[in-house]
């Protein structure tokens, strides 16, 4: 059923952002996180938006993808505005007779629900223009200085390419699984909350023991391909920087640091 | 009154961009004590079809009735328990410490009496070709032969009036394969339980079915008896199936010997006819 | 030329809890020669897919020896110029793709041997041709047919260029469609690379064609032989709870009755000009 669905977020294009190394979109990711949470007045967020939204543009992914993005933490964007408004002291601009609402509070309120919104579509700008194996070859290149400390960032990029690979035949598999349960009287609906977690044992336990025979056979495959260690082992894509990593690295820095500086002097 | 499917029609992923209609319009009667078999490619929607019979799927248009009940309105636990289904690979859903408890997990809501259940699972074990002494066993230390026949105890044990099988030989060995083909055999002498058997064999379904329904994307492309279908061989071919080797022997021995029977399936039936021949000859 | 030879070869699993050792494979001596499209036949627990691993080391044998060309399977040194040379596609479809996708899957084998980024192209582009995949090269593995998965392992394994493919049932677990579609590849690659195919199988319509038919019974070899040669001994085959093609079992059949029927009948053309040959002596 899942057949046509593809793993992740990514949207096929050619853009800038697109084309560029994971790990500088990687590190600018990072960057532009650390500085939002450094933010303090409602202008530079204003600011920070706008900047963000050329960024958009230049990924030319419709903005109904980046939108879509905001659709899990909706609720709690609204959970946090309203318990700003309500709770945070202050000049009272409003009152209802058991809450009142202060101008801090929608101060706060708006900060905090512009940081999350920021916060959430810089990182769905990775993911829109970044395939998973792409991500997973840039955090094992950008890991692998620390591998020489003895990390085994080998090892964990290829337990997330795995791992990724897996997601959408695990679904398939747990779909499989509950029907035939279903088909012998289980009932996954009914019942509290202890008894619907019990109700899944006869879904988790064949689960586990399948992936279980999977990671033998898996492995055994691999020997048998020549798999032998991340000692020496080379890759189909290579990751190499570009005028196009200049560019964007050079942009990304330059606007993250105005806007800091801005933050901390002018507002 | 067995199995009426009226107009069924299915779609995957309705009003999303990866929609898929899998059944189109799809009629069909499965009488009381049958044994029928479905045959098809990947994709023709026979999974999709079976999945209605206990409702795990619901038509988005027609209606599937089962003893004369729609099975939108049924209680679905009655349901499961009068239409019995075994997947494609049974064994992957076996969970329990005990081939006991797994089996019995179908009735353990309906059954509280420990020495019922231990008859009853007994009683099913035994249906399958399988020994008491395997209810202390885990079921993770069976072999893959055993693990299957466990899996089907599991649904047998609900005494269904309609067992439902999709490709229940996938993946065993000629000896596995007969074994559990006797095993259906006997089950639907003794019991006259009606029978759905889906396969890819054409072979197996001569061997086993008293009728055939042939699907083709989405739909019903023929549906008769075992003879009726392997008479129309072309209409197979144009599909992408084909009678059993014997019949296209057959087929190929009448060119030469128009008195030859062409409308045969089975070894024996072969052996009849080119026995006449050859004993014809002689006079 | 012998490319895979193995003497007295035996190997038993250790089984911890019950302390018995059962040989799943036992005293077993054959000779695989370049460029053949060998099949072996047995029932499940018959030790074929234990053989079938003994060829690449995956398991080293516990007694008797396993040559790949001059190497010996037991010499650590040996092992990953034996991977290269014998390679194998496992009956599992979904349980040997490791790359999210198909191309990225075929390049595992010569990412692993270290291979320069511009050849491992070019070897991914090949091999995909070859199995006819070159469309679905950026697909995810769960968006393939099964028969689509396990063309994607033998390109994996055309990505080491083996001198023989090992098929442990790799089409058990395949319908008709797949199953035709690995056979069809397979046959090609042996008749037009030259690659040695060894095709671990219980599916008897798969090796009607093979050069020889080795069946394994309890770990032993039962019979060796062209198809010809192994189906005429209906019987024995019953016994070892196989099949035999449905001509040469009718024509067995009918020889019981007393009509006299060649024994080694194969197919319908056969079995047609047999009769045809018969009818004139009556």
């Amino acid at each position: 059923m899942l057949g046509n669905i593809t793993l992740g977020q990514y949207v096929t294009g050619d853009s800038i952002l697109h084309r560029s190394d994971p790990r500088t979109k990687i590190i600018a990711t990072i960057l532009m996180m650390a500085v939002i949470f450094t933010l303090s007045n409602i202008m530079s967020y204003i600011v920070f938006s706008f900047l963000l939204t050329v960024m958009i543009s230049y990924s030319r992914i419709p903005l109904k993808y980046t939108i879509k993005g905001l659709k899990p933490i909706l609720f709690l964007i609204i959970f946090t505005v309203i318990i700003n408004i309500f709770t945070i002291k202050g000049e009272v601009v409003l009152d209802i007779g058991f809450a009142s609402v202060t101008r801090e509070g929608i101060y706060t309120a708006i900060r905090l629900a512009m940081r999350l919104i920021l916060l959430v579509i810089t990182a769905s700008m990775l993911t829109l223009t970044t395939t998973p194996v792409n991500l997973t070859d840039g955090m094992e290149k950008l890991m692998m200085p620390l591998s020489r400390l003895g990390f085994p960032s080998h090892e964990i990029a290829l337990m997330m390419t795995i791992a990724l690979r897996f997601i959408p035949t695990l679904v398939e598999e747990t779909d499989k699984i509950m029907k035939a349960q279903k088909s012998r009287g289980a009932d996954f609906e009914s019942g509290n909350i202890v008894e619907r977690a019990k109700s899944f044992l006869p879904v988790l336990v064949p689960l586990f023991v399948n992936s279980f025979k999977r990671a033998d056979d898996l492995a055994i495959a691999m020997e048998a391909r020549g798999y032998k260690g991340g000692e020496g082992r080379t890759k189909l894509r290579e990751l190499h920087f570009t005028r196009i990593d200049l560019f964007l690295s050079t942009a990304v820095i330059l606007t993250a640091a105005a806007v800091f500086v801005l933050d901390k002097t002018f507002f | 009154m067995g199995i009426e499917v009226k107009n069924l029609s299915y779609t995957y992923l309705r009003g999303t961009p990866f929609e898929r209609n899998a059944l189109n319009d799809v009629s069909l009667d499965i009488n009381d004590g049958e044994f029928t078999g479905i045959i098809g490619h990947t994709g023709c929607g026979k999974t999709t079809l079976i999945q209605h019979f206990n409702a795990l799927l619901k038509p988005n248009s027609g209606s599937v009735l089962i003893d004369g009940q729609d099975i939108a309105d049924t209680d679905l636990k009655k349901l499961r328990h009068k239409v019995g289904l075994v997947f494609q690979y049974p064994e992957h859903q076996l969970f329990e410490e005990t081939v006991l408890k797994d089996v019995a997990f179908g009735i353990r809501k309906k059954d509280h009496d420990p020495e019922l259940v231990r008859e009853k699972v007994i009683d099913a074990v035994k249906k399958v070709g399988l020994d008491e002494a395997i209810l202390t066993k885990s079921v993770f230390d069976l072999s893959g032969g055993q693990k299957r026949r466990v899996a089907i105890a599991g649904v047998l044990i609900m005494e269904p009036s309609i067992l439902v099988l999709d490709e229940p030989a996938a993946g065993l060995d000629p000896s596995g394969r007969d074994s559990l083909y006797h095993i259906l055999t006997d089950l639907h002498e003794k019991s006259r339980i009606t029978i759905v058997f889906v396969s890819h064999s054409m072979e197996d379904i001569a061997l086993l079915c008293d009728r055939v329904i042939v699907m083709n994307k989405g739909g019903i492309y023929m549906s008769g008896s075992v003879e009726e279908i392997f008479r129309r061989s072309l209409e197979l071919n144009e599909i992408g199936l084909d009678v059993p080797g014997i019949t296209t022997f057959m087929k190929m021995l009448k060119k030469e010997h128009p008195q030859v029977d062409d409308d045969v399936y089975r070894l024996k039936d072969a052996k009849r006819e080119i026995i006449k021949l050859f004993r014809g000859e002689r006079c | 030329m012998d490319i895979i030879k193995t003497g007295e070869l035996s190997f038993t699993y250790k089984n911890e809890e019950e302390n018995s050792l059962s040989r799943a494979v036992d005293e077993v001596t054959l000779t695989i020669n370049k460029g053949e499209f060998v099949s072996v036949l047995g029932r499940n627990g018959s030790g074929k897919s234990t053989l079938a691993k003994l060829f690449n080391a995956l398991l080293l044998p516990d007694e008797g020896f396993v040559y790949v060309y001059s190497y010996d399977t037991s010499d650590k040194t040996c092992l990953w110029e034996i991977r290269k040379t014998v390679g194998m596609v496992f009956q599992n479809p979904d349980n040997q793709i490791i790359g999210t996708t198909v191309e990225e899957d075929v390049a595992f084998g010569p990412e692993n041997m270290g291979m320069e980024s511009a050849l491992i192209r070019q070897r991914v582009d090949d091999s995909l041709r070859v199995v006819g995949l070159s469309e679905h090269s950026k697909k995810e593995p769960h968006m393939l047919s099964g028969g689509q998965k396990q063309r994607t392992a033998i390109a994996g394994i055309l990505a080491i260029m083996p001198d023989v493919i090992v098929l442990d049932e790799a089409t058990s677990m395949l319908d008709p469609a797949g199953r035709k579609e690995i056979m069809r590849i397979v046959k090609k690659l042996n008749k037009e690379e030259g690659i040695t195919i060894i095709n671990i199988t219980h599916i008897m319509d798969e090796t009607v064609d093979s050069d020889r038919i080795v069946i394994l019974d309890k770990g032993r070899i039962k019979c060796v032989g062209t198809p010809r040669e192994v189906f005429k001994n209906v019987e024995e085959i019953r016994k070892m709870g196989l099949d035999v093609p449905q001509i040469t079992d009718l024509f067995y059949e009918l020889r019981k009755e007393g009509i006299c029927v060649r024994e080694d009948v194969l197919t319908p053309e056969e079995g047609i000009s047999c009769i045809r040959e018969m009818l004139k002596w009556v």
